[in-house]
């Protein structure tokens, strides 16, 4: 992998996978990968592939509504982060999501919901976009240098 | 994934080991559902070598320790690693289920609320 960075933004690396435990296996490997060249920190580290995990199940658990489709992840190196995309074509994410700041259940003991919450608290930044009939996509920054 | 248990007296202690993600969260549930079954009145979960959790991870830890408080039992954490604890702090959970910077720690501080242990 050639990591020699122009002022563009690059392509590192991407991945097309099911959205199942397969797919999630697959993409936890080439997420590994890539942070391993990236991060130094081994908190951040696990801080990066947590995030990724979180997006990911999402898709596997809300985008296909119990089918199976696909999820194109794909890894960017800038100047000042490491960008992951994680795009499914499914039904899409409610607006309160792409709206606002996930934000955590009034319930502290909810079993769940709390995902892209922790993601939005890990990350440097994070963009959530909604295409309607056309999923979603996720976009996680990571600043470099950690 | 392994979870251990084993009873000293009145409490339980529950060791965790390796991961707990995606891959492994329902197995993880069932384990700890099962474990926190029994007479013991305090349970002491040791995430000493839990190295990665995810919010379903997070989600087990939360059923198991309503659960517990339902059946008027007492669960507690203790030696979280950096990257767990954090999920603790911005989920706000360790303001809701105690968290003890030892298991040696929690067993002191325990026993001497319950003299019957």
């Amino acid at each position: 992998m050639n990591l020699k960075l122009s002022k563009e933004e690059i392509v590192l690396q991407e991945v097309i996978v099911e959205s199942n435990l397969d797919g999630f296996t697959s993409m936890k490997q080439t997420s590994r990968q890539i942070g391993n060249l990236i991060f130094k920190d081994e908190e951040k580290f696990k801080e990066y592939l947590l995030c990724i995990d979180e997006v990911f199940y999402n898709c596997i658990a809300h985008a296909y509504e119990g089918e199976y489709g696909n999820i194109d992840i794909k890894y960017y190196l800038n100047e000042e982060y490491l960008k992951v995309s994680i795009k499914d074509s499914g039904v899409g994410i409610p607006t309160k999501y792409t709206e606002e700041t996930p934000k955590l259940s009034d319930d502290l003991l909810a079993e769940s919901g709390r995902g892209l919450f922790i993601v939005n608290n890990m990350c440097d930044k994070l963009i959530i976009k909604s295409n309607e009939n056309d999923g979603t996509e996720v976009i996680i920054y990571f600043k470099k240098g950690w | 994934m392994l979870v251990e248990a084993l009873t000293q007296g009145k409490m339980k202690l529950i060791n965790v080991f390796g991961e707990v993600g995606f891959e492994n969260h329902s197995e993880f549930k069932e384990s700890m559902l099962r474990n926190i079954q029994g007479d013991e009145s305090i349970i002491i979960v040791d995430m000493k070598n839990l190295t990665y959790l995810n919010s379903m991870g997070l989600g087990v830890i939360v059923k198991a320790y309503s659960e517990s408080k339902k059946q008027g039992k007492e669960l507690v954490l203790s030696s979280l690693q950096d990257n767990i604890k954090k999920l603790f702090t911005i989920t706000k959970l360790g303001r809701i289920i105690s968290i003890y910077k030892s298991k040696e720690e929690a067993i002191e501080l325990l026993s001497k609320q319950d003299v019957n242990i």
